[in-house]
């Protein structure tokens, strides 16, 4: 069976700068792939181009057997995505926020799947609330139930913990677990290798636009090490 | 699921939050207000022709206070990155931007219909019997800044200088427009009505038609990296 | 990492500049030879006629620019390859400096044709209103910001802004129409009972002035992708560091 999401020579340059220089990646269903990377390595261009926000320059992304830039208005249907930032409206209340993607989604019974996901997300007894009276945690929380309001087959995490203080991060492990329990396939990037290991089947390292390393999480002990290793030798 | 449908729930979630805080909706209203006055000291209207100085005025009062209702409509989806989880939803993003022209449109001609009660207040202007012309060419004007202004915005607010760049786009661009609604509107306070002034009618649809075509061509890749 | 073959490209300009500045020399001499001493002296306005023949070889240079420009931006939007946004900027840059120059050279013809320096006049304004739009395209590039927006936005205004032309043609001609005016242009007085050496000082004009424009296009075109290399290498310096 093919695997959920294949990227193949994936490259993305911006005028005369690199972004990503052939990424070739294939994450089976279901699986959980944790991508680390210093900053500019690429790991939010990477998310961007899976996501259809960004075109690709060359070689082609496949999610769900179809090719994203044919048909990327259907496919985006599939697609959940947690990103740096919330993509939500701070002058409605969290309620409103998720019905709204949820109808831009096409959910069946709106109100009902809000009250769902806002459950799974430990939100519920603040749905009624206005979000730009919410902290950085429960924001962040928001965002990922609006991410799983369509029930995607594929969610893309950028970054998820950066932001949050030591509890709301080690609450967010639960989360993203439940998450990834309810929504399939999982590509999250990450700075944060404990955690990023500790959810992951797979762990990889990309660095200058490419993937430097790619290993199962179960045997990690020494990743820390050929990471920092990877790393070091070249920057970015 | 239709275009349309996704484009009535932009709209009504627009139109939600912008209910809520009334921010873009007051200041607008009281913009005007202020661009009214100005150019009242300024030319002193009561002693000059209405129809040549009032149409200017008023015309003015709109364009400032469309440049202003624009920018924050536009600033408000760049927050949080809001616009990028529009551009997520399973839709094509030309809907994008006839949803974000409707919201503006609804937008400023409630602050225009503020506007002009004002202007007919402090200026005393006479219009009986003329006001479908008046909402013709109003409406018609309209249009045709929300079409430019809503490509012109969403480059603007990514800018560097973020809402300084949308003024200095959109009034060079605008000019034509300026010029036909100020000549129709003038005629109309002079109680010539429209009929002599077909020509710039013509003028502004092929305007509007020009800009909306070219705003939903290019929006797609105002958007797309 | 900035994978680059425009080195060949940029020294094959090299070799073009080193043909066209000389050809290009040539022509500017000829020109100011046929504006100063071939053509006559027109009886009416006198010498002050002769900045004509700069005035209208610069205005046609800044419609190729602009044209220039709105075809590097087509082919932006659809290719986005990076090479049609050099030439793009390169093009809306100099093709303001001959616009700048019809600006310029129009009041000072027209002080002693019409006895004003400024007529609202359809043909100037247009021009006034092009270079406006092209003034704030080139403001849109500088304050645009860092990245790969400001070219796909630039793109946009530059073809929103050259299809805006017919509309801005036809409007400030007919507000110029419903208003008294001080003295109008006339056909005669634009080529119409021209002499013909004073069209062939104004074709030579426009042969120099388009040579001219060649020149400084592959100037700022170099130049362009010298400071886009540099701001690729200053990045990845950075980063290193």
């Amino acid at each position: 069976m093919q695997a959920t999401i294949v990227a193949r020579g994936l490259g993305k340059r911006f005028g005369r700068h690199v972004g990503l220089a052939g990424v070739e990646l294939e994450v089976p269903r279901g699986e959980f792939l944790t991508i680390f990377g210093p900053n500019g390595a690429g790991k939010t261009t990477l998310i961007r181009c899976l996501s259809t926000l960004a075109r690709p320059t060359t070689g082609t992304v496949e999610i769900l057997g179809t090719g994203l830039v044919s048909a990327s208005a259907k496919i985006r249907a599939r697609i959940g995505v947690v990103s740096h930032e919330s993509f939500l409206y701070g002058q409605l209340t969290a309620r409103e926020n998720l019905l709204f993607y949820a109808r831009m989604f096409g959910v069946e019974q709106p109100e009902t799947r809000v009250r769902a996901v806002a459950d799974m997300m430990q939100l519920s007894n603040r749905l009624d609330d206005q979000v730009r009276a919410f902290s950085r945690g429960l924001v962040q929380r928001c965002s990922i139930a609006r991410a799983l309001v369509h029930e995607p087959d594929v969610l893309l995490f950028d970054e998820p913990f950066s932001g949050l203080d030591p509890l709301a991060a080690t609450r967010l492990v639960d989360i993203l677990r439940a998450a990834h329990d309810a929504g399939g396939t999982v590509v999250m990037t990450s700075h944060d290798l404990r955690r990023g290991i500790e959810l992951a089947d797979r762990v990889a390292v990309l660095r200058r636009g490419k993937l430097a390393h790619i290993q199962p999480a179960s045997t990690a002990d020494d990743f820390e090490a050929i990471y920092y290793g990877l790393v070091a030798e070249g920057g970015r | 699921m239709s275009a349309a449908r996704h484009i009535a729930l932009i709209v009504a979630k627009d139109l939600r939050g912008e209910l809520r805080t009334k921010e873009a909706l007051t200041s607008t209203v009281f913009f005007s207000l202020l661009v009214l006055l100005v150019f009242n000291f300024a030319f002193d209207p009561g002693t000059r022709d209405l129809s040549v100085v009032g149409a200017g005025i008023l015309w003015i009062a709109f364009l400032f206070g469309s440049i202003l209702a624009m920018n924050r409509l536009m600033l408000d989806e760049r927050e949080d990155a809001r616009l990028e989880g529009l551009m997520l939803c399973p839709m094509e993003r030309t809907s994008l931007y006839i949803a974000k022209c409707l919201s503006m449109f609804l937008l400023l001609s409630a602050t225009e219909i503020v506007t002009l009660v004002l202007f007919v207040v402090f200026f005393n202007v006479p219009l009986d019997g003329q006001f479908g012309a008046l909402a013709l060419v109003v409406v018609l004007g309209t249009i045709g800044l929300v079409a430019l202004g809503t490509t012109l915005a969403t480059m603007s607010v990514r800018t560097r200088t973020r809402e300084v760049m949308l003024p200095l786009l959109l009034i060079p661009f605008a000019v034509p427009l300026l010029i036909a609604c100020v000549e129709t509107t003038g005629s109309i306070l002079a109680g010539r009505g429209l009929a002599e002034e077909l020509h710039w009618l013509r003028l502004l649809i092929a305007f509007d038609a020009l800009f909306l075509a070219l705003g939903y061509l290019t929006f797609p890749a105002l958007l797309e990296e | 990492m900035s994978a680059d073959q425009a080195d060949t490209r940029s020294s094959g300009g090299i070799d073009s500049l080193g043909t066209l500045v000389p050809i290009g020399f040539l022509a500017a001499l000829i020109a100011l030879w046929a504006a100063f001493l071939y053509a006559p002296t027109e009886r009416i306005e006198g010498n002050v006629q002769r900045i004509l023949y700069m005035h209208v070889p610069a205005a046609m240079t800044m419609y190729v620019a602009y044209s220039l420009v709105f075809l590097a931006s087509v082919m932006y939007l659809t290719r986005r390859d990076s090479r049609w946004d050099e030439l793009a900027a390169a093009s809306a840059e100099v093709g303001t400096v001959f616009a700048t120059t019809v600006l310029i050279t129009g009041p000072i013809w027209a002080k002693k044709a019409w006895g004003t320096y400024w007529v609202w006049d359809a043909r100037l304004t247009t021009t006034l209103l092009l270079w406006l739009i092209f003034c704030a395209y080139l403001m849109l590039r500088t304050y645009g910001g860092a990245g790969e927006h400001v070219a796909r936005y630039c793109a946009v205004v530059g073809i929103i802004g050259f299809a805006d032309l017919p509309i801005i043609h036809y409007s400030v001609q007919w507000w110029r129409t419903l208003h008294p005016e001080p003295k109008v242009m006339t056909q005669g007085s634009m080529g119409g009972g021209m002499e013909t050496s004073m069209f062939l000082a104004l074709a030579l004009g426009t042969v120099a002035a388009l040579m001219l424009f060649a020149v400084l296009l592959r100037l700022r075109l170099r130049l362009e992708r010298m400071e886009r290399r540099l701001e690729v290498a200053g990045q990845l310096l950075r980063s290193e560091g």
